[in-house]
């Protein structure tokens, strides 16, 4: 397959996800906390309308999942946009001035690096309690760390670009070099790394919701789904089968258009 | 190779140290302690323990006498466990974690690197696509999902393995936990030694080689090897880490006296010096890593080799 090929396919089936997770939980005539109690724990059947079966209180599986894809994806989707900013910031700033800023913010990585995610995520939850909002810090606050280094190293290859020491030369001010010069050329990589950074959110999230520090019953995602799925595993194994293959089909989708768009737009990146 | 170690060690110490201030600090703000239980003490008992502790001193204080034990080699007393210290949970944990993880890193590397070469090779033919598609799969696929499910189709449904356990140290009890915990690293390596080996299969290095009538497999050890082994030391750092540190849900579904367990159980009950020493060990494991990587790059690449001695 060609890279655009890739690119599209990997687009299309992202594309049918986001629009399932709109607006799959309106396509069956079960709601999200509705209790059937004639089938709890029912294996997937056309004839009760329960597509991907349901949990053993009787919840559909089908509408709770595409409830959690939502939840799961707009999780890592924020907590990348905050990474994304935070790690452009620091790195662009390391970047350019050098010196001792470049030192102190790359250790301060070098220390966010060594400090365990879950541990960041545990804490906050204790403090603030355990919901999404937490979720989204604590995913951000690890999102970030791969964004600076990147978009430093970035921003010191830029700055010895003939096109920029040009600019420098002409007497052009520092800020304006930066802007107009370094900023649009950062852009490119920022973008394809932010492709690549929303898998492992999603990985994350769905991790911590699987430990329980996540986003809280009786909300879905795809986290506590999975958990709900292993305990049930034996008797229903559909309830982890089925957030489980969507997990796979979406980190799959990301990743696959994460890695096509970085061969496409940002080889050295 | 001398200078990059002292390097390492001397901004490693630092690094530490701002590492265990800021987990001392982020443990200590959060709300509640380790004495506030369900069943409440008598506020005498509960002074009394604060006091056994030293909890009721001031926190600059304490901080400093944890960084003293520290510098000791001493992490403390477990504040839950009783009678337990956290260094002799970690020498009891750290083996089954290290076991455990070593295992995961060296079948990912293996899978990894030679489905990625093997692959890289195959471009475009009916391999290719298999191993790629399912490279895929397992980047997709975290330990919380396999982990149920290779127990349920391998020891439940097949009975080849055994549920969990670890007491009689079978080898057998290994294969299930090891498989559930490389399978997503292996899938990484795999995408990114293939993709490292088809730019350098395209290098005009490769043609004069080839052109020269270098062997087939002179040509992949010496010539492509290297170059896309190289990309890989940089994500291996932190991924090795992650799974030498002890992975709680693989711990936990099988069974394994493992680390996992100490953060969360640890920041749960409050138990600052399990959380702490955890901390701890996690932070020299990742610098410790980085630095095999780093020096794993100096022996891959001659380059880097003379620009650091240039320097």
């Amino acid at each position: 397959m060609t890279s655009r090929a890739r690119i599209r396919a990997a687009g299309v089936l992202l594309g049918v996800l986001t629009l399932l997770a709109l607006i799959g939980p309106l396509l069956s005539p079960w709601g999200p906390a509705t209790l059937d109690w004639d089938h709890p724990a029912a294996a997937p059947s056309a004839v009760a309308q329960h597509w991907f079966g349901t949990d053993t209180l009787g919840r559909d599986v089908f509408v709770r999942c595409w409830l959690g894809v939502r939840v799961s994806l707009s999780i890592a989707v924020l907590a990348a946009a905050a990474g994304l900013l935070i790690g452009t910031l620091t790195g662009a700033l390391a970047g350019t001035l050098g010196g001792w800023v470049d030192a102190l913010l790359m250790r301060l990585v070098d220390v966010g690096y060594a400090l365990p995610v879950v541990l960041v995520a545990l804490l906050l939850s204790v403090a603030w309690g355990r919901g999404t909002g937490t979720l989204v810090v604590a995913a951000g606050t690890v999102g970030w760390l791969a964004t600076a280094r990147m978009v430093r190293a970035e921003t010191r290859r830029l700055r010895d670009a003939p096109y920029v020491e040009a600019a420098r030369l002409i007497g052009v001010a520092p800020v304006t070099v930066f802007l107009r010069h370094v900023w649009p050329n950062l852009m490119g990589p920022v973008l394809v790394h932010a492709t690549l950074t929303v898998p492992s959110l999603v990985v994350l999230e769905s991790f911590l919701s699987f430990l329980g520090l996540g986003v809280q019953e009786p909300a879905a995602s795809l986290g506590n789904l999975l958990h709900d799925g292993a305990r049930e595993m034996e008797r229903a194994p559909w309830l982890l089968v089925a957030p489980a293959a969507l997990l796979v089909l979406a980190l799959s989708a990301l990743t696959v258009l994460g890695e096509s768009l970085r061969d496409r737009y940002a080889r050295d990146a | 190779m001398l200078s990059l170690i002292l390097k390492r060690l001397l901004t490693g110490v630092p690094t530490v140290l701002a590492v265990v201030t800021l987990a001392f600090l982020m443990v200590r703000l959060a709300p509640g302690g380790p004495f506030d239980d369900e069943q409440r003490l008598p506020p005498t008992v509960k002074a009394n323990l604060d006091h056994a502790f030293g909890l009721d001193r001031p926190l600059a204080e304490q901080y400093l006498r944890y960084l003293n034990g520290l510098a000791h080699g001493d992490l403390g007393p477990s504040l839950r466990l009783r009678d337990r210290r956290v260094a002799d949970l970690v020498r009891q944990g750290l083996p089954v974690s290290l076991t455990l993880g070593g295992l995961a890193v060296l079948v990912a590397l293996a899978v990894g690197i030679a489905g990625g070469l093997s692959s890289a090779l195959a471009r475009g033919r009916a391999w290719d696509r298999c191993v790629t598609a399912a490279s895929i799969v397992a980047v997709a696929l975290p330990p919380y999902v396999t982990a149920p499910l290779l127990v349920w189709i391998f020891a439940v449904t097949l009975g080849w393995c055994p549920v969990a356990g670890w007491e009689a140290h079978r080898p057998l009890d290994l294969v299930l936990p090891v498989i559930a915990l490389a399978l997503p690293t292996a899938g990484s390596v795999l995408r990114i030694v293939r993709a490292a080996a088809l730019d350098v299969l395209d290098s005009p290095v490769i043609w004069a080689a080839r052109a020269r009538g270098v062997s087939a497999l002179r040509l992949l050890v010496l010539y492509v090897l290297p170059p896309a082994l190289s990309p890989v030391l940089a994500y291996f750092g932190g991924a090795a880490a992650a799974l030498l540190g002890g992975s709680l849900v693989v711990e936990t579904v099988f069974g394994l006296p493992g680390m996992g367990r100490f953060l969360v159980e640890g920041a749960l009950n409050r138990d600052y010096t399990l959380v702490l020493g955890k901390v701890v060990v996690y932070a020299v494991l990742v610098l410790a890593l980085n630095l095999v990587a780093d020096l794993g790059a100096l022996a891959l690449d001659p380059r880097q080799r003379e620009r650091g001695a240039r320097t």
